[in-house]
């Protein structure tokens, strides 16, 4: 029985056990099955067959990774920084299928054995594609691949180069392209533009209904100072004027709106992004001012909100709920693959202003909480990732959270980038969960009491459709009759270039999941 | 045993305090600064500097480090995820002996600023 030990003894050591386990259980079997033959008089074999298990003859990634010529700060982005002997197509491959099989989050559902990548004949990123999104789409509509000069493109964060608004299709009048916001520090404001013009031109060409990218771009992927001559209409149908506006570097302010509706009850905030390090300060001077004028309600706007930083989303929830409600509970686990549950790791709702992004003057000072037990959440297709967070975790700590507007988006993943040999791959590597363990569902988070976006209001004004809806319903506990049509809000762009490459990245993303994502690049 | 004239030892017990004082002042450890101004010669600096700490080139708004001694550096892979963990990489202004200093997170390394003219807050 020793080498019985020897063999479980090197099964648990082995940094790829599955894999180790096939040849150590062979060898077990060698060894033990004559003296179960012997005692038993004979019998016959339990047949091997049927499918490899995954993981069988995977080797570690590390065998096949690349290797980098120079360890100088930002390497990496170009194939001359690679040695090439480790960079081959044959390694690469192999490099993608290892390192999915160790940290892929559904490595069991993935064609991993199926599809060998020493006899695979298209592109390593197609190899990608095929173990992912095309080999488990049930579950998996969002991994990517991307150059690593892409992937790595370092912005200031809460900065954009690009024009300053932002535009969504308007379900209610043909799905014609109107401005939704516009950001306060950006260019389009002093232009003068505002909400719910409707984009009729750009440089001369029709654009209510269909951009072309060339236009898209000259927009929002352009150099500063990248001007455009832009038509639009004050009110659907009106007289088109032209206004001319410049691409600009400026500092986006995720909080669009914070005010006390008429009631003097109620608070309301749009926050349109999780990703700047200056929406921490201003949730946490907004939920000051709630918490001043006595606010004992509140509507939670995020029908933009693609994401962003998980922390700043579990200080959202705290000022919610507060800490009877959220001490000692999870606002959200992440939760690896069951190879890499050491790294499984659980947010607190926090409490107070982090040293996380910078506001360091602040850091430490007790976040102010309203308390509640219930909200209302402003939600479209375009709310997601950590919007959803902030809404799953609310749930989880039986906040009550009524959603008006329509489904999030339903990411509930997130992704670790791994780089090799100048690409950047971006596999689901963990989940979030909730309080209670629950998941935002790959459907999305539906609505409770549906409403459009209503662009011939400004967001918070008490007569917008979303807001209106939200109101009525919280007082009547009745959804409204909806007077507008079904669908939601679809994104082209959001200001904030590189917030909004999150929105666009989750919500085109699940129409066009291989060529959809837009990187944000910043203007050189 | 040979006596000092007392005057000489004031003397010399003088000159090495101030020596110590000088000393013990170009070691000082630098502190949180922001900019006083931001001209154009100064965000060139900035921005080369940034490239030197990290690689790469990053446009900055044409306010960083006048309200706050941080700037959170994200990339477009992080962002494109929508989930985001803490940032990566936190560049810092310090004011120091030398004069203005950009650091990346708690490296050892920064680059001087000459160009740029700072001011200390509040510690982190």
């Amino acid at each position: 029985m020793n080498t019985f030990a020897h063999l479980l003894e090197d099964v648990v050591r082995s940094p790829n056990p599955r894999a180790l386990w096939g040849s150590a259980a062979a060898r077990f079997c060698a060894a033990i099955l004559p003296l179960l033959l012997a005692s038993c008089g004979g019998g016959g074999g339990s047949g091997g067959g049927g499918a490899p298990a995954v993981g069988v003859g995977i080797e570690p990634s590390a065998q096949f990774a690349g290797a980098l010529e120079s360890a100088a700060p930002g390497a990496g982005a170009l194939a001359s920084d690679w040695v090439g002997a480790t960079c081959t197509d044959g390694m690469q491959k192999n490099w993608v299928r290892s390192r999915l099989y160790e940290n892929y989050l559904f490595y069991r559902d993935a064609p991993l054995t199926s599809i060998d990548p020493n006899t695979y004949t298209n592109t390593v990123n197609n190899l990608f594609l095929d173990y992912t999104v095309r080999g488990v789409p049930a579950k998996d509509r969002f991994s990517f691949v991307r150059t690593q000069a892409e992937a790595d493109a370092l912005f200031q964060s809460g900065t954009a180069t690009n024009v300053g608004f932002t535009l969504k299709r308007d379900a209610n009048n043909g799905s014609i392209y109107r401005i939704a916001y516009v950001e306060p520090n950006g260019p389009a404001v002093a232009a003068g533009f505002a909400r719910g013009m409707v984009l009729a031109t750009i440089n001369g060409v029709a654009t209510s209904t269909s951009i072309p990218t060339a236009l898209s771009d000259k927009l929002y992927n352009s150099a500063a100072g990248t001007s455009s001559l832009i038509g639009v209409q004050d009110v659907v149908g009106g007289p088109v004027r032209t206004l001319t506006v410049a691409s600009a570097t400026y500092a986006t302010s995720p909080l669009i709106v914070d005010r006390v509706l008429p009631d003097a009850t109620t608070g309301y905030l749009a926050f349109n992004s999780f990703s700047t390090p200056v929406g921490e300060i201003q949730l946490a001077d907004a939920f000051k001012r709630f918490a001043a004028a006595g606010v004992t309600d509140l509507v939670v706007d995020l029908r933009y909100n693609g994401g962003g930083f998980i922390d700043i989303a579990s200080q959202l929830g705290y000022m919610v709920a507060g800490q009877a409600q959220s001490s000692g509970k999870i606002f959200e686990s992440l939760i690896f693959n069951d190879k890499r549950s050491a790294a499984n790791v659980s947010i607190a709702f926090n409490s107070t202003v982090t040293r996380l992004f910078g506001n360091n003057a602040r850091a430490g000072e007790p976040l102010s909480a309203l308390n509640l037990r219930r909200i209302s959440v402003l939600t479209t297709g375009s709310t997601c990732s950590a919007s959803e967070s902030f809404i799953n975790a609310l749930q989880g700590i039986d906040i009550d959270v009524l959603l008006v507007g329509s489904a999030t988006c339903g990411k509930p993943y997130g992704f670790i980038q791994a780089n090799n040999c100048a690409l950047a791959f971006f596999g689901i590597e963990f989940e979030g969960r909730n309080n209670k363990g629950s998941v935002t569902p790959l459907t999305g988070v539906p609505a409770t009491c549906a409403a459009t976006d209503d662009f011939d209001h400004a967001l918070g004004d008490p007569a917008e459709r979303m807001l209106a809806t939200a109101v009525t319903y919280r007082l009547a506990g009745v959804c409204p009759a909806l007077a507008a049509a079904t669908s939601g809000t679809r994104s082209l762009h959001a200001a904030g270039a590189q917030n909004s490459s999150a929105v666009n990245a989750d919500v085109e993303f699940m129409t066009d999941p291989l060529n959809s994502i837009k990187l944000y690049r910043p203007a050189r | 045993m040979k006596r000092f004239p007392a005057n000489l030892v004031v003397c010399l017990l003088g000159s090495a305090l101030i020596a110590g004082c000088a000393g013990a002042g170009s070691r000082l450890p630098p502190v949180p600064a922001v900019l006083v101004e931001s001209p154009q010669h100064c965000r060139a600096q900035l921005t080369d500097a940034v490239r030197e700490l990290t690689g790469k080139f990053v446009t900055l708004a044409a306010d960083a480090f006048t309200q706050n001694d941080s700037v959170v550096l994200s990339t477009a892979g992080q962002s494109a995820s929508g989930r985001m963990m803490p940032p990566t990489q936190i560049l810092r202004l310090e004011l120091a002996a030398q004069g203005c200093l950009l650091r990346l997170g708690d490296q050892d390394r920064a680059v001087v600023l000459p160009q740029c003219s700072c001011r200390a807050v509040a510690g982190r």
